[in-house]
């Protein structure tokens, strides 16, 4: 149990890190709806369940959704490169 | 205390030595990242950092979650891990997505205006309409 | 009128401007000149690209950076004086929390004892939340709604040319899965909205869950359909009144713990669906409250309309 726990956090921090030297902003999306999954399941380790289901539908859902969008709509306004330097 | 002493202690509080770390990685995102969009991104991780912080202090080893399973008796105390921090956080995740509705929407309004993301390039385009 | 001399530095402070110890009519007779000889670049109040060229930004991203692992060591510290994680002894899990549990069910209904806390124990912190909600939802709209005023033609061009692009490629796949998935996420959506009491779940995840519904139904049947029953109007209406409701249900419950009146609404058998008293109701109000504003964010994030 230990071990995956650890696993859980040092993927948590990974994700954290690995935001900060992406080239592109999609991969940044993602990369934090992959953090917020973990983060589900951390709550659940943490005995919290209301949290891991707020945070699934929350976090995960409604997040990745509202940068997806503010993505889509930067990149409509400019014809294809949406903020894309790092 | 000794540094092997302090080694065993973060390894027992793992959860808040992540914490700790993820809130120092999400700052260092706020401080040196020049795109906004980022910087919202290293918010939300500061954000879950403290989330994760106060979630680990209402855990107790061996007691399950705080839902009662037969009503018919009286609870003990004994039994559920403390719903307090759970409730608190709840809280806290919900605003922390308004806040990134939020930024988010101030960050297409600067790129709308100014055409770019990067805060530098930003403000020197800001001055430069200002002048 | 003259307006008093506060209220001009106020205005020039807002404006940018210093505001200096010069009487504000020397300053309109001889107004400030531009600051030219300085480039735009290196006048800038940004953090890491102050003035003084190369070296000096150099020195303060070193700086920086030992800040910030100092501010790492510092917090590492304190973890491991922290008491240990998961003790039965720790200060969290003080008389507080015993009395949550213990009484819990009997004094309020709900066998899941978040919903009790979050609900009703400190259920004035909560509406907070639900408001902080709302504003979040009236600034992003006020942020991001497309009008004349606001918006060049050529973006609003764009915008139109992007959902015609949008009805155009539109995916039958979708449709047809959506036509078979839709019952099911409202179903699932409804359990955990109404079953809040009960088990994880309640107000904010079963809202979002039906937000999510909403916006998956935009995405498949399009913009028209959704309108014929979400429009405008329906949204205002459901968004304020559910928040009136959480309001006089919240006033209520203080009302009469603060002054120790009998309780009118049944608790019912603790388990079973209809119990807990004011909780299915709240929880109901911030689903309705919630699923109105992830949609909200949605429209307004795409189109700049709802």
């Amino acid at each position: 149990m230990i071990v995956f726990e650890y696993l859980l956090l040092i993927g948590l921090l990974i994700c954290a890190v690995s935001v900060n030297f992406t080239r592109h902003l999609l991969p940044t999306v993602i990369i934090y709806a992959t953090f917020g999954t973990m983060l589900s399941v951390i709550w659940l380790l943490l005995r919290a369940p209301d949290l891991a289901i707020t945070e699934a539908a929350v976090g995960v859902g409604i997040d990745t959704i509202l940068f997806l969008l503010a993505l889509r709509s930067m990149r409509r306004h400019d014809g294809g490169k949406g903020g894309e330097e790092p | 205390m000794d540094i092997n002493a302090m080694l065993q202690m973060l390894h027992a509080n793992r959860f808040e030595t992540a914490s700790v770390l993820l809130f120092v990685v999400g700052l260092a995102g706020m401080v040196f990242n020049r795109n906004l969009f980022k910087k919202v991104v290293s918010m939300g991780f500061m954000d879950s950092a403290i989330f994760l912080f106060l979630t680990s202090s209402g855990f107790v080893e061996g007691r399950l979650a705080p839902i009662v399973t037969n009503p018919a008796v009286p609870a003990s105390a004994e039994v559920y891990s403390n719903p307090l921090p759970a409730g608190l956080v709840l809280t806290g995740i919900v605003v922390s997505v308004s806040f990134t509705a939020f930024g988010l929407a101030l960050t297409q309004r600067l790129y709308k205006r100014y055409g770019s993301l990067n805060i530098d390039e930003i403000m020197m385009r800001a001055q430069k309409s200002e002048d | 009128m003259k307006t008093p001399l506060w209220y001009q530095k106020l205005l020039r402070w807002t404006e940018g401007d210093e505001p200096g110890l010069a009487e504000p009519a020397a300053h309109v007779e001889n107004p400030p000149q531009p600051r030219a000889e300085e480039t735009p670049y290196e006048s800038g109040p940004s953090l890491l690209q102050g003035a003084g060229g190369p070296i000096n930004r150099v020195l303060t991203k070193v700086f920086a950076i030992f800040s910030c692992a100092v501010f790492a060591l510092v917090m590492l510290a304190t973890v491991a004086y922290l008491p240990r994680f998961g003790d039965q002894g720790n200060a969290p899990v003080n008389e507080t929390s015993r009395r949550y549990i213990e009484q819990g069910v009997q004094e309020v209904g709900a066998t899941n004892l978040v919903t009790n806390i979050i609900l009703v124990y400190r259920g004035f912190d909560t509406y907070g939340e639900s408001c902080v909600l709302f504003l979040g939802a009236t600034a992003v709209i006020m942020l991001l709604e497309v009008d004349s005023k606001n918006t060049t033609r050529r973006d609003r061009a764009l915008l139109r040319r992007g959902d015609e692009l949008d009805r155009i490629t539109r995916n039958q796949i979708l449709g047809h899965v959506t036509r078979v998935l839709m019952p099911v996420i409202l179903l699932y959506g409804l359990y955990i909205l109404c079953n809040g009491h009960l088990s994880p779940g309640g107000g904010f995840a079963g809202g979002s869950i039906l937000g999510g519904a909403l916006i998956l139904c935009e995405n498949a049947f399009g913009v028209e359909k959704v309108r014929s029953f979400f429009n405008h109007h329906v949204y205002h209406a459901v968004k304020v009144g559910a928040l009136i409701l959480y309001a006089i249900l919240i006033c209520y419950t203080i009302y009469v713990g603060a002054n120790g009146l009998p309780n009118i609404m049944p608790l019912g058998r603790p388990g079973s669906i209809l119990s807990a008293g004011i909780i299915l109701p709240i929880n109901v109000a911030v689903g309705l409250e919630v699923a109105c504003t992830m949609y909200a964010f949605y429209t307004y994030f795409g189109r700049g309309d709802l």
